[in-house]
């Protein structure tokens, strides 16, 4: 996918989706470093807003990926597509299903909620580049 | 989920494999929760006792798999395949602010449990929303 054959709506569309990926990870970032450097009484409802700040791209990731499926003309790419992210939501359930159960049985430590999109985003783009380089 | 699917081969599949898995959690869910409260088992043994009632939900994430593969209705497979797109979307969403909350203001822990039904009940929301739009 990351090649010159792309069509000027996938290179548009990788674009948007970098860029409101990397949005994500700056937005957490600078949420997690300014909850650092501050104890949480003293945010009140700023805290919340800080709270929503990064999970406002990723939404926008997700609004993205459906209007690229609608839009997208090659319908080999938008199956690849589909299915990496069907198989990136697969795997991040059966994750989710499966530490939620060891932590329920065998007190392991608490993972942060955000880290599950991590896990969605990496397994989505391992699945495309897969699929991608399985069909060259 | 099944009321809003059509009636053919996929769907009876699905209904086939889906009400096994689902006789199986229960049977697995007692029978660990049993053994925890009753024997107290440690090492391997625990491990394998937490993980299976897990194998059945594993399951049916793959029984949906097979029905997408399966279905030959092409709107009936997009509309679920869209339904699902906006229960993951939304899903994370809602625990990436939850995780924020978590950390920022002490709200209570958001159980991993959660998000597996917190997925299907969106799915459940969204899929008459899509399907009205096609009307």
């Amino acid at each position: 996918m990351f090649n010159k054959n792309l069509s000027r709506f996938q290179r548009r569309s990788l674009q948007l989706f970098s860029s409101s990926i990397l949005l994500t990870a700056v937005l957490t970032f600078f949420t997690h470093d300014h909850f650092g450097h501050r104890h949480s009484s003293n945010l009140g409802p700023v805290a919340w807003l800080l709270a929503l700040l990064p999970a406002l791209p990723f939404l926008g990731t997700i609004i993205l990926c459906l209007r690229y499926l609608r839009s997208e003309k090659d319908e080999f790419i938008r199956a690849q597509v589909l299915l990496a992210l069907l198989q990136g939501s697969f795997l991040t359930l059966g994750f989710t299903v499966v530490y939620a159960f060891l932590q329920n049985s065998l007190q392991i430590p608490d993972a942060p909620a955000m880290i599950y999109v991590d896990i969605f985003l990496i397994a989505s783009m391992f699945a495309l580049r897969f699929h991608l380089r399985s069909n060259q | 989920m099944i009321d809003c699917m059509p009636k053919n081969v996929a769907t009876r599949k699905y209904a086939r494999r889906f009400t096994p898995a689902m006789i199986l959690y229960v049977v697995f869910l007692w029978t660990a929760v049993w053994t925890f409260r009753h024997h107290h088992p440690t090492g391997i043994v625990a491990y394998v006792l937490a993980i299976l009632p897990a194998l059945p939900i594993l399951a049916t994430i793959v029984i949906v798999g097979l029905y997408l593969a399966e279905e030959q209705d092409e709107f009936q497979r997009n509309i679920l395949i869209q339904s699902m797109l906006w229960g993951i979307g939304l899903s994370m969403g809602i625990m990436t602010v939850w995780g924020f909350l978590e950390l920022l203001v002490g709200i209570p822990h958001f159980d991993a449990y959660l998000a597996y039904p917190l997925f299907w009940f969106i799915v459940g929301l969204t899929t008459p929303l899509l399907k009205r739009k096609y009307r």
